[in-house]
């Protein structure tokens, strides 16, 4: 997945091979001015690949920065972007396996592997247990990790409010709405089985259109208010009204109806069916794709909407397009595993802190990544208990986010500044 | 060195205001402005006068009530986003601040309408973000944090970011206001070597007068809800500059261009010097409330004497002499002086 990575580390790049840049303007120190058409349309212009990593020795540029310390600066800056990455994928592989290894019935790391390959293994219901059930578990973990981060990165930087997340703003609980309202008010008009393909789009859809109606109602009010500390308190009274008005449809709906609810709300990453899985890879897919477009559209967000205005940015379809792929994402892994919280606000932070930088086309990888890990953890976590019974994934994820967000509240005065 | 393609603005008949409750209110009105080649243009008006609303306007941020903004003939609404932003850069005193944006990164967002979706950074887009850095003599600091950063460090930034993004027309609100007064001179004079040496056209809004006074080639002041222009010299001497300014206590020094208070003057000193030490004590008996007047009914005069270390000041108050060692040193005893003939 990383391998035929094209934008990772742009900004990066970009400054590495900035040396080689400056190797023919000895005479254009002070030139801020560079029409760079006219410039590839002279021929007697040399041409000079940006790929080019290598670091030229000679280097005219009289910054006051030596050249060892710049290229010292910008090795050691790649090299450890690399490193981590590559950390975090062995990370990500560790996990997985571990997390295929547990679970009720004890199946040895041998039978594992010989399984994965195709081999068999010594008892006949293993393999239905590890593709029937801990494949589609671990793939769930890991669109899941993966969306919420990045929804919750999104968000962070579209309200550029550092304590934003899917769950902390209501949008978990908008899509619970949305759910609600099909299975418990709509489904009175018309009868659905909610448990096939069809039943699980129209799950998805109104989830998403109830994510979406929470976040646009906070974008509203955020264009009005811009306080980090308030927009947070509405979220959270939104997400209180949202599941009263839950309560009062459980309070009048059917016995058949509030059964199937029910079962919807006791969603986990290990619940999640064959046939939701069938909505859930390709809708989470397709969010991701559309968020890693949104690199550099998030970039110059990240200077506030006059900036990214004056810059050129079309700031109606940036917004559209990214709260449409944050309500794709929050909406359908809430749809499927029911709200799970404090990953989204939690591992963007995570990210900005191991990467070390601001730069969307590295967090959003890298968010990608590191939720998955996290998730994955956080899956592990809860059947350390035993081998029968397992915790709820939304109180581990709690309890893995909530210290994070707590040391940045802590840690920064300014919370402006984190982002 | 090369220089922009020839560019204008042209304000027609523009009016530009806010809309509130679904009126629209107008702060400026019948601006008919026009910008040229490599001009240095100060902004000035009193606070609420409708500055930052016709820079936000002139940059397409907000849109205008009525008449027109034209840019290069073509109005600019007709402008794709993309293309309006290749010919005009923004500039406002918002900060940012990130504990993980690095300086070289915020800057080159400035190449954000040059670069495909990628944002990936083209040999020539490497170069133009490295020059802005050193335009702004901030190269040193470019794998530095926004955080790391001071405030004048901060809005340098912000003004290599647009620099970056090399267009002809650069459009500054009060980018100065957080900077002490040396950095506002660098700040304005790095601007006005971009318009002398690029052709580049910049428009200012600043709070200085002085600043705007001494270095602008054209002044647009904000006066009676328009615009009035011309170079300062100009506004000074057809009055416009005290008509807006002049409202409060200050008084305009036509000689100065500076605004001071009127301080009451009762009584006379005499005080005969030459040299900058003599410019100085001169200021400082003003502020004292002396009046400089060498005729025979100075009740009190000051000499000023070289010394092996520095000046002393000799102070001749009927038959008593006193010597000081600092203006400082003087102005106490005159300040006693002062209040005894009070009371």
């Amino acid at each position: 997945m990383f391998e035929g990575w094209g934008t990772v580390g742009v900004f990066q790049s970009a400054v590495f091979s900035s040396q080689s840049a400056t190797g023919n303007s000895r005479d254009a120190i002070y030139r801020v001015s560079v029409n760079p058409q006219r410039q590839t349309r002279n021929p007697f212009t040399p041409r000079q690949s940006t790929r080019n990593p290598k670091p030229e020795t000679q280097n005219p540029k009289p910054t006051s920065m030596t050249d060892q310390q710049t290229n010292i600066t910008r090795k050691s800056m790649q090299r450890r972007m690399y490193f981590v990455f590559g950390a975090l994928l062995i990370l990500l592989v560790v996990f997985s396996f571990l997390d295929l290894f547990l679970g009720s019935v004890k199946i040895p790391f041998a039978d594992i592997f010989q399984i994965l390959m195709g081999q068999g293994s010594q008892r006949p219901g293993w393999g239905n247990i590890i593709f029937e059930f801990r494949i589609p578990k671990l793939l769930t973990a890991l669109l899941a990790g993966a969306a919420l981060s990045v929804s919750g990165l999104q968000m962070q930087t579209i309200f550029r409010n550092p304590l934003a997340g899917p769950y902390v703003l209501g949008i978990s609980a908008g899509a619970s709405l949305g759910v609600a309202l099909l299975v418990m008010g709509f489904a009175s008009f018309f009868s659905f089985n909610y448990f096939d393909i069809g039943g699980n789009w129209l799950i998805a859809i109104v989830a998403w259109l109830g994510a979406g109606a929470v976040l646009a109602l906070i974008f509203v009010v955020s264009l009005r208010v811009s306080d980090i500390m308030t927009i947070l308190i509405l979220g959270i009274l939104v997400g209180s009204a949202v599941t009263a008005v839950v309560s009062i449809l459980q309070y009048f709906s059917n016995e058949s109806m509030l059964k199937t609810f029910i079962v919807w709300t006791m969603g986990s990453l290990g619940g999640v069916t064959q046939s939701q899985l069938q909505v859930l890879v390709p809708t989470i897919l397709i969010g991701l794709i559309i968020s890693l477009f949104s690199g550099k559209t998030l970039n110059v967000l990240l200077l506030g909407e006059n900036y990214a205005k004056s810059l050129g940015l079309n700031i109606r379809l940036a917004r559209l397009t990214i709260f449409l792929s944050t309500s794709i994402l929050a909406g359908s892994i809430t749809a499927f595993c029911g709200p799970i919280g404090f990953i989204g606000i939690a591992v963007p932070h995570l990210a900005r802190m191991a990467f070390n930088t601001a730069n969307h086309h590295v967090l959003m990888p890298a968010s990608m990544i590191l939720g998955a890990v996290v998730m994955v953890a956080g899956d592990i976590i809860s059947q350390l208990p035993g081998s029968q019974s397992s915790l709820p994934i939304n109180s581990v994820t709690a309890l893995i986010g909530i210290p994070v967000v707590i040391y940045l509240i802590i840690k920064n005065q300014k919370l402006s500044s984190i982002l | 060195m090369q220089n922009q393609n020839p560019h204008s603005i042209e304000l027609q008949n523009l009016s530009v205001g806010f809309a509130q409750g679904g009126h629209s209110i107008s702060v400026l009105k019948n601006v008919n402005l026009k910008v040229r080649n490599g001009e240095t243009i100060a902004l000035l008006g009193l606070n609420g006068s409708g500055k930052s609303t016709l820079l936000r306007s002139i940059a397409r941020l907000q849109p205008v009530l009525s008449g027109e903004v034209r840019l290069n003939d073509v109005e600019l609404g007709k402008w794709p986003k993309k293309d309006l932003a290749r010919h005009i850069s923004f500039v406002s005193t918002e900060i940012i601040n990130s504990n993980n944006l690095q300086v070289f990164d915020l800057v080159a967002l400035g190449r954000f309408p040059h670069t495909t979706w990628t944002g990936k950074l083209g040999v020539d887009d490497k170069k133009v973000v490295y020059n802005a850095l050193e335009a702004v003599g901030i190269s040193s600091l470019a794998y530095k944090k926004m955080n790391e950063l001071s405030d004048g460090e901060k809005q340098r930034t912000m003004i290599a970011r647009a620099l970056a993004q090399d267009t002809p027309i650069i459009i500054l609100d009060e980018p100065t206001a957080f900077l002490d007064l040396p950095h506002k001179y660098e700040i304005f004079r790095l601007l006005q070597e971009q318009s002398r040496t690029f052709g580049k056209s910049i428009i200012i809004a600043i709070h200085d007068l002085n600043i705007a006074l001494q270095e602008a080639d054209k002044i647009w002041l904000a006066s009676a809800g328009s615009i009035v222009e011309g170079a300062p010299e100009d506004l000074i001497l057809n009055q416009s500059i005290i008509k807006v300014f002049g409202q409060g206590k200050a008084e305009f020094d036509f000689v100065t261009g500076n605004f001071k208070m009127p301080r009451k003057q009762n009584l006379t000193i005499c005080f005969q010097a030459k040299g900058i030490e003599a410019e100085w004590t001169k200021k400082a008996l003003e502020r004292l409330g002396f009046q400089i007047d060498c005729n025979l009914s100075a009740d009190l005069s000051v000499t000023i004497n070289q010394i092996e270390k520095g000046f002393t000041w000799v102070l001749i108050n009927g038959e008593k002499k006193t010597t000081c060692h600092s203006i400082y040193e003087l102005s106490i005893i005159l300040k006693t002086l002062n209040q005894n003939n009070h009371g």
